[in-house]
Order: C-alpha cells, then sequence, then structure tokens
C-alpha cells in the first residue's frame, strides 16, 4: 500500500511544484534548485571533467538563465517539466560557452558579459523532448510502443549497434534493424500528433549543432 | 530523422541519469529494470564497504599498481557540426571544445571518384598543417566540404587527440600509414553504408596514447 501510495503521489507533488514555479514563486524555484542543482552540475562536469570552478561558474549562470524564463512567465509546466528545462537552458549555456572559448581575448580570458540566450530555442528543445518523452513512454493505446521496440530505441540510442542488440535480444540483425524502424515509425508519428512533424524536428536539432 | 531521434532519446537518457530518482526514468521501462535498481540499490550500500575493504587489502599488500596510460591522458573534447548548402558543394562547419591543451588532427571519410569509394582523408588546416593546437578552454574550428557524395553515405569525422604532438601520427610518412591502416581496417564501402564500429577499428591505427572523437552524420540532401 506505502508504494503505491508513493508512486501515485511523487509525481504529483512535482507537478504541483512546477506549476507554483511557472507562476513565480521563490520557494518553490528553491526547491527546484535543490532537486536538480547536482545534476546541473554533473551535466557540466561531464564536459569539463576536472574543471570544477568552471562547471560551477556554467552551473550558477543556466540558474540565473532559468530564473529569467521563470521571470518572463515562458515556462508553461503543461509543455515540458522543470527538469527538461533545466537541461535545455543548461545544453545552451554550454553552448554558448564553447562558441565564446573560440573568441577568446589574447589574454586568454573569457569576454566579461556572455551573450544573451535564445529562450524561444531552448524552449522548444525542451517542449520537444517533453512530446518525445511521452511517446516512448506510452503503454498502450495505437502506435504505443511494444516493450521490445522500447528496448531496441533506448539500447540503441545509448550506442549499441544493432549486432550487439541482436545477440543480447536473441534476434537476428535484421530484426533489431526492423524492429528500429517500426519503432522509429511511430515516434515520428506520434510527435506529428503533438506538433513536431519531421521539418519542426530538423529545425531545432540543427539550431542546438 | 533516425539519427535525430536517437539524439533526442539519448538527451532523454542523459536528463534521467541527471535528474532521475528512477521512478519515471525511461530506461525503468526496460524488462529487468526492476531487478536491475535492485542490484543497484544494493550495489549502492555493499559497494562502499567492498571498496573499503579492497583498498584496505591492497594497502596491506603496498602493490605496484599504474594507471591505465589511455586513460591518464585523456583530454575532455566536444565536436559539434553545423551544415550549410552553397550552390555546388555541402559544407559542414566544425566545433570543438577542449578543457585542457592537446594537439589533435582531423580525419574525415569522403568519396573518391578514382575508386568510386569512400576512403579516410586527413584535413589541412588553414597554414596548410594536419596538425591543430588545443588550447585549454578553446575552440578549434575547421570546414570540410563535400561536393559529390551521395547523401545517404555516412560521414564519420575523427578527432584524434592526444597532449603531445609528438604522438600523433602527422609526420608525412606517419600519416600515410595511419590512412593505409585506416582505409585496411575499415574497407570502402558502397553508398548507403554505415558503420558503427568506425572508432573502435580506429584505435587500433593510432598510439596508446592517442584517443578519438568520432562524430557520425548523414549529410543533409541539396534544398
Amino acid at each position: 500500500m506505502r508504494a503505491d501510495r508513493q508512486s501515485v503521489n511523487a509525481p504529483r507533488a512535482s507537478t504541483a511544484i512546477d506549476a507554483a514555479v511557472a507562476k513565480g514563486d521563490h520557494d518553490a524555484f528553491h526547491q527546484r534548485h535543490a532537486r536538480f542543482a547536482p545534476g546541473i552540475r554533473r551535466f557540466f562536469l561531464r564536459r569539463l571533467a576536472t574543471n570544477v570552478e568552471m562547471a560551477d561558474e556554467l552551473s550558477q549562470q543556466t540558474w540565473a538563465e532559468l530564473w529569467r524564463v521563470i521571470e518572463d512567465r515562458r515556462f508553461d509546466p503543461q509543455r515540458a517539466a522543470f527538469s527538461t528545462l533545466a537541461y535545455a537552458i543548461a545544453g545552451h549555456v554550454w553552448l554558448r560557452h564553447c562558441r565564446a572559448s573560440s573568441g577568446r581575448t589574447e589574454s586568454g580570458e573569457l569576454p566579461q558579459r556572455p551573450d544573451p540566450l535564445d529562450f524561444a530555442v531552448a524552449l522548444q528543445q525542451a517542449e520537444l523532448l517533453h512530446a518525445l518523452r511521452a511517446c516512448v513512454d506510452r503503454q498502450s493505446g495505437p502506435g504505443a510502443l511494444e516493450p521490445l521496440e522500447r528496448q531496441v530505441v533506448l539500447e540503441s540510442a545509448a550506442g549499441r549497434t544493432e549486432r550487439e542488440l541482436a545477440r543480447r535480444l536473441g534476434l537476428s540483425p535484421s530484426s533489431v534493424h526492423a524492429r528500429k524502424a517500426a519503432a522509429h515509425k511511430k515516434l515520428r508519428r506520434c510527435l506529428e500528433a503533438k506538433g513536431f512533424g519531421e521539418e519542426s524536428v530538423e529545425q531545432i536539432s540543427q539550431r542546438l549543432e | 530523422m533516425q539519427e535525430r531521434l536517437d539524439s533526442l532519446v539519448r538527451q532523454l537518457i542523459e536528463i534521467d541519469e541527471l535528474f532521475g530518482d528512477g521512478q519515471g526514468a525511461l530506461s525503468a521501462r526496460l524488462p529487468g529494470a526492476a531487478a536491475r535498481a535492485a542490484r543497484m540499490r544494493w550495489l549502492s550500500f555493499a559497494g562502499p564497504l567492498v571498496a573499503a575493504a579492497v583498498l584496505g587489502f591492497l594497502m596491506v599488500r603496498a602493490p605496484t599498481l599504474e594507471r591505465p596510460a589511455a586513460a591518464a591522458q585523456r583530454v575532455p573534447v566536444s565536436i559539434a557540426r553545423s551544415a550549410e548548402h552553397g550552390p555546388t558543394q555541402r559544407i559542414n562547419r566544425f566545433q570543438s571544445c577542449a578543457d585542457e591543451d592537446a594537439y589533435a588532427m582531423v580525419v574525415f571519410r569522403a568519396w573518391s571518384s578514382e575508386c568510386d569509394c569512400i576512403r579516410w582523408r586527413l584535413h589541412e588546416f588553414a597554414d596548410g598543417s594536419v596538425l591543430a593546437r588545443l588550447s585549454a578552454g578553446g575552440g578549434l574550428e575547421f570546414e570540410l566540404a563535400y561536393t559529390g557524395d551521395p547523401p545517404n553515405v555516412e560521414q564519420m569525422v575523427l578527432l584524434a587527440v592526444a597532449r603531445r604532438a609528438a604522438d600523433l601520427p602527422s609526420a608525412p610518412d606517419a600519416s600515410e600509414s595511419f590512412l593505409e591502416c585506416l582505409d585496411l581496417s575499415l574497407p570502402p564501402e558502397l553508398p548507403g553504408a554505415s558503420q558503427q564500429n568506425s572508432p573502435a577499428a580506429v584505435l587500433a591505427c593510432v598510439p596508446n596514447d592517442v584517443y578519438i572523437v568520432p562524430h557520425a552524420f548523414f549529410p543533409e540532401p541539396a534544398p
């Protein structure tokens, strides 16, 4: 009974906090900061390895940018969870850092004031990721991924080759390939139904490169 | 589009890894996830105890263990791409970002009309050199223009990175052998082929102190 209560209540509490954050509630934002700050820091440490100082600096920039999105009332928890938005903003802060790094001054200093972020792209990315998660996660109904298709999609995205997957799953490589193609087709249709046609997926992805 | 979907799913997996408590994570939907989660819970409890016991044992034995050289030499480098269409060619602009001083060579696969196949080539930078210096926190930008490549050929760009310039095969003889090794390890293929194991095969062609940052992509079709 306790396990049931936890699994039902946990997402609801999280959604309520996100809704409060969207209204600019400081306390809710602090709660989100406490919950997700370690993850944001890990995001940058993964990319910067030993440069802890820079990871902390970029984490702070991410939280400042996140607050600006909240203040501008651009965060809609119906369209993206706070964690997804935080990830998207962190990704853009990282891209900005990479671009600024190539424009260092002769003394090796980074520009004092970073360029403003393109919030529209970050929000679009967060919403696209949110929609894709719902598509991958859908358990039933027409177009829902079968368990094996979901496994193939997740594991191949994580870097497993079709040959490796075939060995693991006891299937032929061509069967794995067919499963993956079928799953991608379902995901494309699902995304399209949520307003993300192939063209817009392509556009958003290209702007992140 | 498949590549895009893979990339987006990878981002979802990273979100789960960074922020997830495992409850709503996509990987929790995989068969056997409950058993894996139980194993992870057990490991999170028992892992530190086992590690402490092993460390204590090693300290008593005072062994002469060394860190693997390749791991010790690794420099964090990322690579990103943007594409642009010219009237006769596709221009791919690459940007890499390193966090420590290092040296890099750019190797890429391109269509060769000599053999009607894909071959490995070394990118030459503006100064004619095949070797570039990556400074800490700085970026390296380079462009590759593709003209006759069929759009359904998977392209592969590799950064060969090392802390010391001398470790990279940049001298004419060494670079020729390097490219020969790549062509032999990864034989030319027909359009439409995909080589998902390329980075592993490339590693066999470079010294231990060099590591590879791969970037695979399918060129966008001309508008």
